[in-house]
């Protein structure tokens, strides 16, 4: 049972970041990042090696160039674009774009082969009679302080109500002074950290390779839409939902089936609440 | 009518960067050279197939090239014409690959019912795929489909019979016709793709021309309005799913036999941006726009190939610049070019003058209108009777009852948010009725289908004119008359005899209605270049199309200039002459006056007063609730 626990709020660890970012992106800009996937390679990869010999440096490397990446996406992909109208579709297309282009640049740059993150915290610890590695526990920790860090940006500060602002409507949000176009930035700043994060995640529970884009790319697609796009609490339900389920899938089912599981449980409540099971009145209004 | 009123401003957009249609499909408006359209791909391929065919690398560029176009064909037509992004589309080409061979391995069965039974097993899975799809937006449905597509192949790559897992099926038997062996690669194979190509073509262009295309096009560009004249979206819908998934499947079975070895990592994401690529660079929605895209890619991925193996690069640029740089793609650049040509430049709009063009539209509407509802036949009653229509808490009609019966004018006033457009959306089945009656001669109309309340003599038209802006005015009348008319779409697409004749019927009568409204003129210009009081006339004509016994007009008169709204008085008063009922919502007291022969008035959802409109307005209730005079 433990051990469930855990591989399902570790599967959920990984997948919170990606799905924050993904839920970010569309209520901020409308756009579906279909570049997360890429994001998510290129984090692993960069962060193996740029950290061979100091994991620390690594990380850290890795995090600015994540917040690199998102305003480079945002300045190459998305703004000329929304500056010729394109529609809602187009700038999905054109994200898809930036992803390949992260992808050859991994390729190039880091080699295509499976890249692994030496764990942070090596080691493992003994719960009752179930043993863990600490990196699982660790991941976990992260990603609630993740959450808890991006609440009180979004939630309590005068950013986060700049953010909610721009994202109902730049154009009254520019009438109150609010310098649209820069918040505009620093979501897809705070969205690229994100899913850096959420990419080094899984780079340090398993590996990561360039084959594996389309299935981190779906699973952040579908954890935002399950969970209800646009809200932090939300993209954090949504996660645990995708996770619980692909563990569940693993332990009860048949092994290998996580895409599946996903698609079967996305259809459902596209069915049941196509509006997302965590979107209330007031939490679906924050950004 | 030769004054132009701007949109209303209900129409500017909330947001600043509200997105600009993205221009697909501008080469609907006619195709002059049939012929050349009808010979000229037989005739392309016969000259490939002969040029190449001494070169076996050339012949292999030519087959590929063959089999992409038919899958490019495939998605133009569900995402260039119909406007659903389906990324499903690659898992299911590589399904109908799969099926064929592992029908034809497993049961002996011969390759060409193996590509019929593969054909259609990809084309169900479309449909399947549409079924719980319906409600969602583009982005979603995307998302949906992506997810699909991944599953399914989590799922077949864990059977491996059916993919032979990671290593893939090899030695697929090659087919034979009459004996002769159509090994892939070789000039035989060639032949048969050809013909396959040749087909699709073929279909294509007659779903261009014909009232499929229209449908399609209108499903993309206003589904709303396709409901509105009586054309079920749903089915429309289920239709570019079914008739796609079947081309992919085709496309597939192709492959397979070209390559004789296929492994279920070709149908990876690099081959969905592949032929996104190639849609949209070639000309979403255009008859051409597949084949210009499919050699664009040949020569992107020879680039590529020469250059050094940096496919990711080149497609991830041309994505990029392919999303700033195109409108229409490289099929709507030709068209350009083309129209420059042959001189066929955008003609100006023709001037309309009503006065000195004879054309009265009340007499016009004397002439044609509503054969079906002769003057002096059966009187029709639409009744209304403690109507209720709540949103959540706030009940935005509160039982109301009114009667029209058709050759009267019944006028429905009241403040803003008065419940006037939402009573309308109840009877016309586009909002959700919480309680009370709704009677078309005694029949009741409560949870029946929008586009089935409009085949049963309910037609109406919109606040702001919903048209589609990409067809023409004769298209977007003849939309109408294609839901009439019957023929249904193998009818369409085969062009049967029967369905010239409803073709042409069709077009005349669009054309008089046209005609008789004086925009004859304009019948083959685009509805997106036309004014707003144009795009009014051409909503009601639209609607004389289905021979309604009932209009509803919602605000004719917004937006209009004086001369223009006398136009429409007129107008109205000729419909009911025509013993069709008309409920007209408007704010215009001038207009409601001339125009009704009965007025309700509606103040916070109920009904606060009725009769002839000098008695309704002369009661103090009914000038409190609208000019806020004290009671």
């Amino acid at each position: 049972m433990i051990s469930l626990a855990i591989t399902a709020l570790s599967t959920t660890a990984v997948l919170v970041p990606l799905v924050i970012s993904v839920s970010l992106l569309f209520r901020v800009s409308g756009v579906v990042n279909f570049g997360t996937g890429g994001f998510c390679v290129f984090a692993g990869a960069a962060c193996a090696t740029w950290g061979a010999s100091n994991g620390f440096v690594g990380v850290v490397l890795t995090l600015l160039a994540g917040a690199a990446l998102g305003a480079l996406c945002y300045l190459i992909a998305i703004y000329p674009a929304q500056r010729q109208g394109v529609p809602a579709i187009g700038l999905t297309l054109a994200t898809l774009g930036f992803g390949l282009l992260l992808t050859f640049l991994t390729r190039t740059w880091f080699g295509g082969e499976p890249s692994i993150v030496q764990p942070w915290l090596p080691g493992s610890v003994t719960i009752g009679d179930y043993q863990t590695a600490r990196q699982r526990l660790l991941v976990i920790v992260l990603a609630a302080l993740l959450v808890g860090l991006l609440y009180l940006l979004f939630d309590r500060t005068l950013i986060g109500r700049a953010l909610t602002a721009v994202a109902h409507d730049p154009e009254l949000a520019g009438m109150y002074g609010i310098r649209a176009r820069r918040f505009e930035v620093l979501a897809w700043v705070v969205s690229g950290v994100c899913v850096i994060i959420g990419g080094m995640f899984q780079a340090t529970l398993a590996s990561v390779s360039v084959d594996v884009a389309p299935t981190l790319l779906v699973y952040a697609l579908v954890g935002a839409v399950i969970g209800g796009l646009g809200s932090l609490f939300g993209a954090v339900g949504g996660a645990l939902i995708a996770g619980i389920g692909m563990t569940l899938t693993d332990e009860y089912l048949q092994a290998g089936y996580h895409l599946t599981a996903l698609f079967v449980i996305l259809s459902l409540v596209l069915v049941v609440r196509p509006q997302g099971l965590f979107t209330f009145r007031g939490t679906a209004e924050r950004v | 009518m030769s004054s132009t009123v701007n949109e209303s401003d209900a129409d500017l957009a909330p947001r600043l960067r509200r997105p600009r249609a993205v221009k697909r499909g501008g080469g609907r408006a006619r195709m002059p050279y049939t012929w050349l359209h009808v010979v000229g791909p037989p005739l392309l391929l016969v000259v490939v197939g002969l040029t190449t065919s001494g070169n076996e690398y050339y012949l292999h560029l030519a087959t590929a090239a063959a089999i992409a176009y038919v899958l490019t064909a495939s998605f133009n037509l569900i995402y260039g014409y119909g406007g659903i992004f389906n990324l499903s589309i690659i898992i299911t080409y590589g399904l109908g690959a799969f099926t064929s061979v592992w029908l034809e391995v497993k049961f002996d069965m011969s390759f060409w019912l193996a590509t019929v039974v593969a054909i259609l097993v990809t084309a169900a899975l479309s449909v399947l795929i549409a079924l719980p799809s319906s409600t969602l937006n583009e982005l979603f449905l995307a998302i949906q489909t992506l997810a699909f597509a991944l599953a399914l192949a989590e799922v077949l790559s864990q059977w491996d019979e059916f993919t032979g897992g990671t290593v893939g099926i090899y030695l697929i038997p090659s087919p034979s016709f009459f004996g002769t062996d159509l090994i892939g690669g070789l000039p035989a194979f060639y032949w048969l793709t050809a013909v396959a190509v040749g087909l699709v073509a073929e279909l294509m262009r007659r779903i261009h021309r014909s009232g499929v295309g229209r449908r399609l096009v209108a499903l993309r560009e206003g589904p709303r309005v396709l409901a509105s004249v009586g054309v079920s979206p749903a089915s429309t819908r289920l239709l570019a799913f079914g008739l796609s998934g079947a081309m992919a499947g085709l496309a597939g079975v192709l492959f397979a036999h070209f390559q004789m070895v296929i492994e279920l990592e070709t149908f990876n994401f690099n081959r969905l941006a592949a032929l996104l690529l190639a849609t949209i660079l070639g000309g979403a929605g255009f008859l051409y726009g597949p084949l210009f895209g499919v050699l664009a890619l040949m020569l992107m991925d020879e680039l590529s190939l020469a250059t050094s193996q940096a496919q990711d690069l080149i497609y991830g640029i041309g994505v990029l610049v392919l999303v700033l740089a195109t409108r229409g793609g490289i099929a709507g650049a030709v068209e350009r070019v083309v129209r420059r040509l042959t001189g066929r430049r955008r003609e100006p709009e023709p001037e309309l003058d009503l006065a000195t063009a004879g054309g009265d539209p009340a007499a016009a509407i004397r002439a044609v209108a509503a054969p079906g509802v002769a003057p002096g036949g059966p009187a029709r009653e639409l009744a209304v009777r403690d109507l209720r229509v709540a949103f959540g808490g706030t009940v935005a009609v509160d039982d109301v009852s009114i009667v029209v019966r058709t050759g009267e004018v019944v006028g429905l006033i009241g403040p803003n948010g008065a419940g006037k457009t939402t009573l309308l959306n109840a009877i016309t089945g586009d909002v959700r009725v919480a309680g009370g009656s709704l009677t078309l001669d005694g029949g009741s109309l409560l949870g029946i289908r929008q586009q089935d309340v409009v085949r049963r003599g309910v037609g109406r038209t919109f606040q702001s004119p919903k048209v589609i802006p990409e067809l023409t005015l004769l298209e977007n009348l003849m939309i109408a008359g294609d839901a009439r008319g019957g023929a249904g779409w193998i009818r369409q697409v085969a062009n049967s005899p029967r369905n010239r004749r409803i073709e042409r019927e069709t077009r005349e009568r669009a054309l008089s209605l046209l005609a008789d409204f004086s925009l004859a003129a304009r019948a083959n210009h685009r509805a997106a270049d036309q004014p707003y009081g144009v795009l009014r006339l051409v909503e009601v004509a639209r609607n004389l199309m289905l021979d309604p016994a009932f209009i509803l007009l919602d605000e004719p008169g917004a937006g209009l200039t004086e001369f223009e709204r006398d136009e429409i008085a007129a107008t109205i008063r000729s419909l009911s002459e025509r013993q069709i009922g008309v409920v007209l919502v408007d704010h215009n007291m001038l207009l409601i006056t001339s125009a009704c022969d009965r007025v309700y008035v509606l103040d916070a959802g109920k009904v606060i007063a009725d009769g002839p409109p000098a008695e309704v307005f002369a009661q103090s209730g009914v000038r409190a609730a609208y000019l806020g005079v004290a009671e």
